[in-house]
């Protein structure tokens, strides 16, 4: 039995919280964002790579949280709406920055291989992610970390399924080599 | 589950764990303030609108209550009935008297009786128009007759 408590999305919100909510009552938001707005931090974090777009992604995921909670009907556990609807504000977010519609995945993803490898600052997984282009990033995080299918991605980008695994497959090697010049420059550097 | 999720499992799993940023302090104040003002926002949206729609309302009663004017002006039956008496003055009186004649002269007569009354006991001025637009439709009528008459005695 697993007695470890509930993180992150992950956690439940009563149901009086949640009435109240749906409601308009600012004290319950602030209740949920007491209990989601790490979470919500954590996943912008990584979708936008960077602390001012996190916060910004944060402020607006609320906000339309608190818009559309009242259609909110309790098919899925609150956190997973929750986190899907974060996950939707981070593409539309990404969209209106023009990393996704001005430069294409590929091309970025061609563009970092080819520069100098870099891996000053790749201490833990999310600076690994945060060396990929902003498309592949969010390809990554959402797919691999989210639980996003490729049908999903596929959706959410206006592209193919194959185009996303395409994309995914070069992210992780990618990775896989920023990983491992980051591992023998740390074992140089001892 | 694919190659790729498991790849990045462990990728993940080999690395230490991700150092939690802390949230700015001042971020949910800011969100409520955000959402205090779009919720204002939306309260005076709303007012407008409801404001729109009852000055429309009232907007288009006023232009059917000035069609209805315009449509039905007001007629002043008495100057118009006192012009119809100076034509029926001018012309010469018939020397026999038609049936239809009489019979407008009576209901006249009978008429202006009740329009006597009616400024007697200080009627209504819709009231009065009604007589006084019946008087016009009975001066026509005699009119019509008399100009009748007088064309038929030329001949």
């Amino acid at each position: 039995m697993n007695d470890k408590p509930a993180t992150g999305f992950a956690q439940d919100i009563d149901a009086m919280t949640l009435a109240r909510a749906q409601r308009g009552d600012m004290a319950a938001f602030a209740q949920l964002y007491q209990r989601y707005a790490r979470a919500c931090f954590q996943l912008a974090l990584r979708l936008t790579g960077q602390r001012q777009p996190a916060e910004d992604l944060v402020h607006e995921a609320f906000l339309k949280m608190m818009d559309t909670i009242g259609s909110y009907r309790g098919d899925a556990p609150f956190g997973a709406w929750f986190k899907r609807l974060v996950a939707n504000t981070g593409i539309d977010w990404l969209r209106r920055q023009r990393h996704i519609a001005g430069v294409d995945a590929e091309e970025a993803l061609e563009h970092a291989s080819a520069m100098p490898v870099d891996t000053a600052g790749i201490v833990d997984a999310d600076a690994l992610l945060a060396r990929l282009p902003p498309r592949a990033r969010a390809i990554v995080v959402l797919h691999e970390l989210e639980g996003y299918t490729h049908a999903e991605l596929a959706a959410l980008f206006g592209q193919s399924e194959s185009y996303s695994k395409s994309i995914l497959a070069r992210a992780l090697k990618r990775l896989q080599g920023l990983a491992a010049t980051a591992t023998s420059t740390s074992q140089v550097a001892l | 589950m694919s190659d790729d999720e498991l790849y990045f499992r462990e990728l993940a799993a080999g690395m230490p764990a991700a150092r939690l940023e802390p949230l700015p302090p001042d971020l949910w104040p800011r969100i409520a303030a955000s959402h205090a003002s779009r919720q204002r926002r939306r309260r005076w949206r709303r007012l407008a609108t409801g404001g729109s729609v009852v000055a429309l309302v009232a907007g288009l009663a006023f232009s059917l209550t000035a069609w209805r004017h315009a449509v039905a002006p007001d007629i002043d039956w008495q100057s118009r009935a006192q012009a119809l008496e100076l034509q029926l003055d001018s012309l010469p009186m018939p020397a026999a008297k038609n049936p239809m004649a009489q019979l407008a002269e009576s209901e006249l007569a009978h008429l202006d009786s009740n329009l006597q009354a009616a400024y007697d006991r200080g009627a209504a001025r819709g009231d009065m128009d009604a007589l006084w637009q019946r008087r016009c439709e009975l001066l026509d009528a005699l009119l019509s007759v008399r100009r009748q008459q007088t064309l038929s005695t030329r001949i």
